[in-house]
């Protein structure tokens, strides 16, 4: 469970390095877990920088600082097979180390533009231990050699970009930021605070750059990547890292790379924070070994389903993920699993995100989780390319006159058509890719349910064939 | 390939062919070498890369690492994938096909597919690739996008959104090419639109360009909308004589009417671009207004209009009894600089052998006798290529707003600059070109050789500038491997010409770099003007000395060809003089103009688009430019009227056909005898040989921090309360080319003056007041734009804007004359 109920005394410092570690150090062994993430939320207190210390914060900064090389960090980050929180599930340590190798001056650049429904992981983080993201944007500063740190937080978490004001602050003040940093010559780190203006596609990394930059939020083309030369913020080499992510580093350098590694799938290992959502009892934030099952999240975790109805879908990485269905709740829901075969489809990997599960009952129609997860796409695609500006429209368009009982016979022939049109890696950045996710893996598993709903409700209305809208006139054409 | 490949060099196999190209080369451009065409939408090579339409789609397999097996192939954007050892691109593959087949569903979705009434209809990518590969009928159901249709951008620019597939080259053009970023879209999406930052008219000098690269109709001329199909346009190659960049055109002509003009490209002249002047000014040929008889002064002192044989007997007895009463000396030629070469070789012919006046000159209001005050060094007034400055690392631009002077060369200033040049800019005043500058000096008008020479020396002397900008821009030139400096065209015909130009070689010399010096032309055809000898014979007059000396009555006889210099001799008294007090004036005009009006005898004459013949621009480069539409009625080219007087004088030309003087005039002139009698497609560069200079001539000694000698600006500011105006001239302004095209007039500034703020203050002018300039020839009403840019004392007006020009205040006799400013009072407003 994670958040601890609020008044009870701060949770013992973490066990340092050399300590018996979480899980016995027997990979894949969930139990005995002890949530390190999440561990303070709740806390009134855990926003204080104090606090933050008393409870063994910035000991892993000083650690790295006083007894390791920049270079060694980045082994321990390598080394604890840490992967992005993101969604895309890149090496991190590959990632500090690939940018590493190119000329300063880098660039760090936090993604906290969480913006996708069902995830909320970053929030609760931001809100709840700032300090922690900002002591993982320090090691990996120190470690990776660089003297400037932005954070992009989603222009809608007002509270989320107060605290984290505060914090950075306080953290000046307490001269973890600024020149010389714990007294090491040349540590110097400067960090922003820059708010988005409300936009999904920020959460892309070449896109939060161009925000970042000041001008409109399109993805960049790649080559050349972020952490390339020409390819990062204003051009420069750059760390692009989600929130979670960062959160993980101190913890990797307090208590090793092999406890982290321990932990979970062996091939995504570490903990994770899990934000369940939708048709269970108890949703909300969970922090877990990664790689439980989808049955025990639910289950028993998640406080079953309401009403104890069954399960008729889940999208294990919000709506950017394709969805899985009854028959998939052994499955462990962590990045390696969900991104191989056999969770590799015709329209790419079912995709594990950042860990935003939305869990669908009986209740819920498909063509109506169609239609809204289409509808957030359409609104959020930034039309820079046009499969994704002029599909996921005409995608939601359809899907909204079949809800409303006005389909035509070939409407769902048509519907996976422009579906594969749009995905398939044709866009220009992942976001086509997401677009059709949901709608291709319903083709997958829940064709009948479709055309049962859409017939059913064109049958109630009585005209399938209109579809309210104005004729064009030839005036028009 | 059993060769390894040059390390230079890429191999890679293009639809089952190998090609090798360059490291870095695009799929796209890859293909396009060995024939292959990829279609594309945002793809354009002159412009940044967005990758956002996705038409160019192919099959690419990489080359996989040795001792691996082959990797499968993908589907990938062409242009934006690089070339790679190995790579094999399918550009036909069944997956490519049907991904071309969706981008153009999707493209088609909204589009209201109007083809029928869209100016691009014929010429338009997105119907082209369409008809290519876009399925056959649509499968879209629902609600068409609406949006704006018919929206102005500009006087200039129509948008229509719901044509528009949102590739982005338009906004990309305008941020990279003139980095003007006046546009953008707003909103986002499926609603993607397409606006001019803060919903302003576009005010860029380059935007007609954005309806070049519209690959659809979305963007469309507002001079040619509905005005004609493509394939009903007959089409001649020519050359823009608008100014003296020389860029090449394409005159689309229908029904014997220029219907529009588009870029022809030429990478060493203007690539593909085109300013606004150049594109849309074109319609003063099939105006209404044309001269299409000449006209006559008759006995009742009135113009009327005359047949052919009346005007030359008439203008032919008039030049002969001055010519006899007070001898050849007392007869001034002006004109050449719009005309063609052939125009400017016939007069110049007809000045020393029939007139036999060296009293000849094209540079209106000139008092310097060369023409190119290089000469005497032995160099050309233009000594490198407009290419040239794309390699050069520091660039210096003296007395010169290249934007509105040298419009699409200043394009290739500013890519320069993207590619790392050094530019710096010394004006007295405020330029577009401030803008991207490493340094702005800012010096006092007139100052021109003592800056220059503090710019050799690393020491800003009395020049009043901040000495470590000198020191930095000293340090910049020194360091500089291929520094070109650049001047205007009026340092040129100025009286201290020569002491500039002295400064300017001995920068030069001092850089190691004896030809980086380079002189700007005014007018479409100076420098053709200049080389075909219009300019002052030994002991002549120039232009400026002739409107002079015929105010005073030693000249008697005035043939003014193509110059209208009431509104461009600067000092309009002046000049009004001296057509009244002249015995005889005879104009070759298009119009009638205020001079026409004085004129004894005034040729009609034809327009540019008229005409066969060549041009030279700046550059000194040769171009052809071909008759695009019949002469307006009753019209004549320069050279034919010039033939018959001559003739009529008895001494005939002898020509029968342009092409007779081009071919002379190649043959006769030693700066084309490179050619021999043949100019290619691309134009050539001709030089002035340096036969006759005396390249030893020895430079003045640097005067070190001595005052410039006799610059009137030393005056203090506000000596005699009032400032030194200083004028110049707009791009767009009230000539007759311009007014001809009201879209374009609505472009042309308000007449305004420019000073600083603190001046203003001093003299309680507020900005955006009408203000009235007094001097002692005369008062003018402008409108006053504050600013601090400007040095205090000194004040800024165009001399080609408003109505009256600004030259019925200047006076000839006093370039750096103190003008006085006042707030036009209210009760002044109310008697206007």
């Amino acid at each position: 469970m994670a958040q601890s109920p609020p008044g009870q005394p701060a949770p013992p410092p973490p066990p340092l390095r050399g300590d018996p570690v979480a899980g016995g150090g027997k990979p894949g062994l969930p139990v005995p877990f002890e949530p390190v993430l999440t561990a303070a939320f709740g806390d009134p207190n855990s926003l204080k920088l104090d606090n933050y210390v008393r409870r063994g914060g910035y000991t892993a900064l000083r650690r790295a600082v006083e007894q390791m090389t920049p270079d060694e960090v980045i082994k321990d980050m390598s080394d604890s097979k840490l992967v992005g929180r993101g969604g895309a599930g890149f090496p991190t340590g590959l990632k500090w180390s690939g940018t590493k190798r190119n000329p300063a001056p880098r660039y760090l650049v936090v993604n906290a533009d969480e913006s996708e429904p069902g995830t909320f992981g970053n929030r609760y983080a931001i809100e709840g231990d700032p300090h922690m993201l900002i002591e993982g944007m320090l090691l990996c500063c120190y470690a990776v050699e660089i003297k400037v740190a932005h954070i992009y937080i989603r222009g809608e978490n007002r509270r989320g970009a107060e605290i984290l004001e505060n914090a950075i602050a306080e953290a000046y003040k307490g001269h973890y930021l600024g020149k010389s940093i714990l007294g090491k010559e040349g540590f110097d780190v400067e960090m922003y605070l820059t708010r988005g203006a409300g936009a999904y596609i920020c959460g892309e990394e070449t896109a939060l750059m161009e925000s970042l930059e000041g001008r409109r939020a399109q993805p960049r083309i790649r080559p050349p990547f972020p952490v390339d030369v020409g390819g990062g913020l204003f051009g420069r080499p750059t760390v692009v890292n989600n929130v979670e992510t960062l959160m993980c580093a101190p913890h990797i350098i307090n208590r090793g790379p092999g406890w982290f590694a321990s932990i979970g799938n062996p091939n995504s290992p570490g903990p994770k924070v899990y934000t369940i959502s939708g048709h269970v009892n108890k949703p909300g934030v969970y922090e877990l070994p990664m790689g439980v099952t989808l049955r025990d999240l639910v289950y028993k975790y998640g406080g079953g389903m309401q009403r104890g109805q069954r399960i008729k879908a889940v999208s294990p990485g919000a709506l950017a993920c394709q969805l899985l269905s009854e028959e998939h709740l052994d499955v462990t829901m962590d990045t390696a699993t969900l991104t191989r075969p056999p969770f590799f489809t015709d329209f790419g990997p079912v995709g594990f995100g950042a860990g935003g599960i939305i869990v669908y009952g009986e209740e819920c129609e498909i063509i109506d989780l169609l239609v809204n997860s289409s509808g957030f796409f359409a609104r959020e695609s930034c039309g820079k390319c046009v499969p994704c500006r002029e599909g996921t429209t005409w995608m939601h368009m359809m899907l909204r006159r079949m809800s409303l009982g006005g389909a035509r016979p070939r409407d769902l022939d048509v519907l996976l058509d422009v579906a594969r049109n749009v995905g398939g890696r044709k866009t220009l950045c992942a976001l086509g890719d997401f677009a059709v996710s949901a709608i291709g893996s319903s083709f997958r598993l829940f064709k009948n349910d479709l055309e049962q709903a859409v017939n059913a409700r064109a049958e109630q209305r009585g005209n399938g064939h209109s579809t309210g809208r104005t004729e064009r006139t030839p005036a028009h054409v | 390939m059993s060769e390894a490949p040059r390390p230079n060099t890429v191999t890679l196999t293009i639809d089952g062919a190998e090609v090798t190209v360059p490291p870095g080369t695009l799929v796209v451009e890859a293909a396009r070498q060995m024939g292959v065409e990829v279609p594309v939408f945002c793809y354009h090579p002159k412009l940044s890369l967005a990758g956002a339409c996705r038409m160019c789609q192919v099959e690419i397999a990489m080359a996989p690492p040795p001792g691996q097996p082959a990797r499968p192939p993908a589907v990938m954007t062409a242009c934006t994938m690089r070339v790679a050892p190995g790579m094999v691109v399918n550009t036909m593959a069944p997956k490519a096909i049907d991904a071309r087949e969706a981008v153009i569903e999707f493209l088609l979705i909204n589009h209201p597919l109007d083809c029928p009434v869209c100016d691009a209809g014929g010429e338009c990518p997105l119907q082209d690739n369409s008809h290519a590969w876009g399925p056959k009928e649509s499968r879209f159901e629902e609600d068409k996008r609406l949006a704006r249709k018919g929206a102005s951008l500009s006087p200039l620019v129509v948008l229509d959104q719901e044509r528009c597939i949102v590739c982005y080259r338009c906004t990309r053009f305008m941020a990279e090419i003139p980095g003007q970023a006046e546009l953008d879209f707003h909103q986002r999406g499926y609603r993607s639109q397409l606006r001019v930052i803060e919903d302003r008219s576009m005010q860029s000098r380059f935007h007609g360009n954005i309806i070049d690269l519209c690959p659809c109709g979305a963007l469309t001329s507002d001079t040619y909308r509905f005005k004609s199909r493509p394939h009903d346009l007959d089409h001649a190659d020519s050359v823009c004589a608008q100014c003296p960049v020389g860029c090449n055109i394409i005159t689309d002509t229908r029904s014997n009417v220029v219907a529009r003009v588009r870029p022809r490209q030429n990478e060493a002249v203007n690539e593909i671009w085109l300013c606004d002047k150049g594109r849309f000014g074109h319609h003063y040929a099939s105006s209404a207004d044309r001269l299409t008889s000449s006209l006559v002064k008759r006995d009742d002192g009135r113009q009327h209009p005359a047949s052919w044989a009346e005007a030359i007997g008439s203008a032919a007895v008039a030049l002969q009894r001055v010519k006899e009463q007070h001898g050849a000396q007392s007869i001034g030629v002006i004109g050449g600089r719009n005309l063609t070469n052939e125009d400017c070789y016939a007069l110049a012919r007809f000045a020393s052998e029939v007139l036999e006046t060296p009293n000849v000159d094209h540079r209106v209001g000139a008092r310097s006798r060369a023409a190119n005050p290089l000469a005497r060094f032995g160099l050309d007034a233009f000594n490198s290529q407009y290419a040239d400055a794309e390699g050069a690392d520091a660039i210096v631009v003296i007395g010169s707003d290249v934007y509105e002077e040298m419009p699409v060369f200043w394009l290739r200033l500013r890519k320069a600059v993207t590619k790392g040049a050094k530019l710096i800019v010394a004006n007295p005043r405020s330029t577009e070109a401030d803008r991207i500058a490493f340094r702005r000096l800012r010096y006092r008008p007139g100052d021109e050789a003592s800056v220059i020479r503090a710019l050799r020396a690393g020491d800003a002397g009395a020049t009043g500038l901040a000495p470590d900008a000198v020191t930095a821009v000293t340090d910049a030139l020194k360091g500089a491997k291929k520094p070109l400096i650049y001047a205007g065209a009026r340092l040129a015909s100025r009286a201290d010409a020569d002491e500039i130009a002295a400064a300017l070689v001995e920068l030069a010399e001092g850089l190691g770099h004896r030809d980086a010096a380079n002189y700007f032309a005014e007018g479409a055809n100076a420098r053709g003007a200049a080389l075909a000898g219009l300019v002052p014979g030994e002991s002549g007059l120039a232009a400026g000395e002739v409107i002079a000396a015929a105010a005073e009555g030693r000249i008697k006889a005035l043939y003014l060809v193509g110059e209208n210099v009431l509104e461009t001799h600067p000092d309009r008294e002046q000049a009004q003089r001296a057509l009244q007090t002249a015995e005889v004036v005879i104009v070759h005009e298009l119009f009638p103009t205020v001079t026409a009006e004085h004129a004894d005898v005034v040729f009609a004459a034809t327009s540019v688009p008229e005409k066969d013949g060549t041009l030279t621009n700046a550059e000194g480069r040769i171009q052809r430019l071909f008759q695009a539409v019949r002469p307006a009625t009753n019209t004549r080219p320069d050279w034919r009227i010039l033939t018959e007087l001559s003739a009529e004088m008895g001494a005939s030309l002898g020509y029968t056909a342009a092409s007779e003087v081009t071919r002379e005039l190649l043959a006769d002139l030693p700066v084309y005898a490179s050619l021999n009698g043949a100019i290619p497609a691309e134009g050539a560069i001709c030089r002035e040989s340096a036969e006759g200079a005396d390249a030893s001539q020895s430079l003045p000694v640097p005067s070190g921090d001595a005052a410039p000698p006799s610059t009137p600006s030393g005056r203090s500011p506000g000596a005699g309360g009032g400032l030194t105006l200083i004028t110049y001239s707009e791009l767009l302004g009230h000539e007759t080319t311009v007014a001809q095209t009201p879209e374009l007039l609505q472009m042309v500034p308000v007449p305004y003056v420019e000073l600083n703020t603190a001046d203003a203050g001093r003299l309680s002018i507020q900005d955006g007041q009408t203000v009235r300039l007094t001097t002692s020839k005369g008062s003018i009403e402008r409108v006053a734009r504050l600013n601090r840019r400007c040095p205090e004392g000194t004040c800024f007006s165009p001399d080609n804007v408003g109505s009256p020009r600004l030259n019925l205040i200047l006076d000839w006799n006093d370039p750096l004359a103190r003008v006085t400013l006042t707030p036009a009072t209210v009760a002044e407003a109310a008697a206007r």
